[in-house]
């Protein structure tokens, strides 16, 4: 039986070198792409928004319960979108060429402004629905919006790794 | 076109693309070759059994129940088994020379 992705298709008695050299760089550079930026599911976008929301929470009322829970909610969103992101690789140990390292920061790069945008989009909505403490309002709202930010930066970067990350080069 | 100098393990181009999909790491899991590939489980084990009874990868299971996990790492022999393959490959489509004319 033969597969029709990833160029695979060929016949097995059929060979076609040129083909052949393609199967091999596009199958080393998924296997790299893998490691560098695994494919994720998308409910980590809510979860990482409420990550960032409890740091956030932490940060305004420090010595508060209020405040402590918001800690402890982030460093479990955290959990989950960090070591069950490295964790759920499929491919350890990249040897990446020079071309996707770049191409790698890139990505970091989109990333951390995406995140940054998070944050600033954060202030803007609670300085909007009024004073330096958020009111219930203003919290559902900017975790609304962080997590539809997020989710979407999340299918962004995912599209990207697959179709760019995982090109050959 | 010929396939003398060819490695006849490494030809089937399922079998290349776990051969790259593992010389490119330090281990692949097996669930990675499938999605990657689109085949079912056994026809991959299939295509790994041949590359693994040669001695190009080697096998590992981790995990328990449901985080139980297979991967597979490439052996030096596998290696250059690929690096020879891969320079015949490319040895095949360089462009042949043109013959000069007399005079």
């Amino acid at each position: 039986m033969e597969s029709e992705r990833n160029g695979i298709s060929q016949p097995e008695d059929d060979v076609n070198p040129q083909a052949l050299l393609g199967v091999l760089e596009n199958s080393q550079a998924a296997a790299v792409s893998e490691s560098l930026w695994p494919v994720n599911p998308l409910w980590h976008g809510p979860l990482l928004a409420l990550g960032i929301w409890g740091i956030l929470a932490f940060s305004w009322e420090q010595s508060s319960p209020a405040g402590l829970i918001g800690l402890a909610v982030a460093l479990v969103a955290l959990y989950f979108t960090g070591f069950q992101y490295m964790r759920r690789r499929k491919t350890k140990g990249a040897r990446p060429s020079g071309t996707m390292v770049g191409k790698y920061v890139v990505m970091l790069g989109f990333a951390s402004v995406m995140t940054l945008a998070i944050i600033i989009g954060w202030g803007q909505t609670l300085y909007r629905f009024g004073g330096s403490t958020p009111g219930p309002l203003g919290i559902i709202i900017g975790l609304a919006i962080s997590s539809i930010v997020t989710t979407m930066g999340i299918s962004i970067t995912n599209t990207l790794s697959r179709q760019w990350l995982g090109s050959a080069g | 076109m010929t396939l003398e100098g060819l490695d006849p393990v490494l030809t089937p181009p399922k079998r290349l693309a776990c051969m790259g999909a593992a010389s490119a790491t330090d281990k692949v899991e097996f669930a990675f070759l499938t999605d990657y590939l689109g085949l079912s489980d056994s026809d991959l084990s299939k295509q790994l059994k041949a590359l693994i009874e040669v001695g190009y990868l080697t096998s590992t299971k981790t995990g328990k129940g449901v985080t139980r996990r297979t991967w597979l790492t490439i052996t030096d022999a596998g290696r250059k088994a690929l690096a020879s393959h891969t320079a015949e490959l490319q040895q095949m489509i360089k462009p042949e020379l043109p013959i000069p004319e007399p005079g």
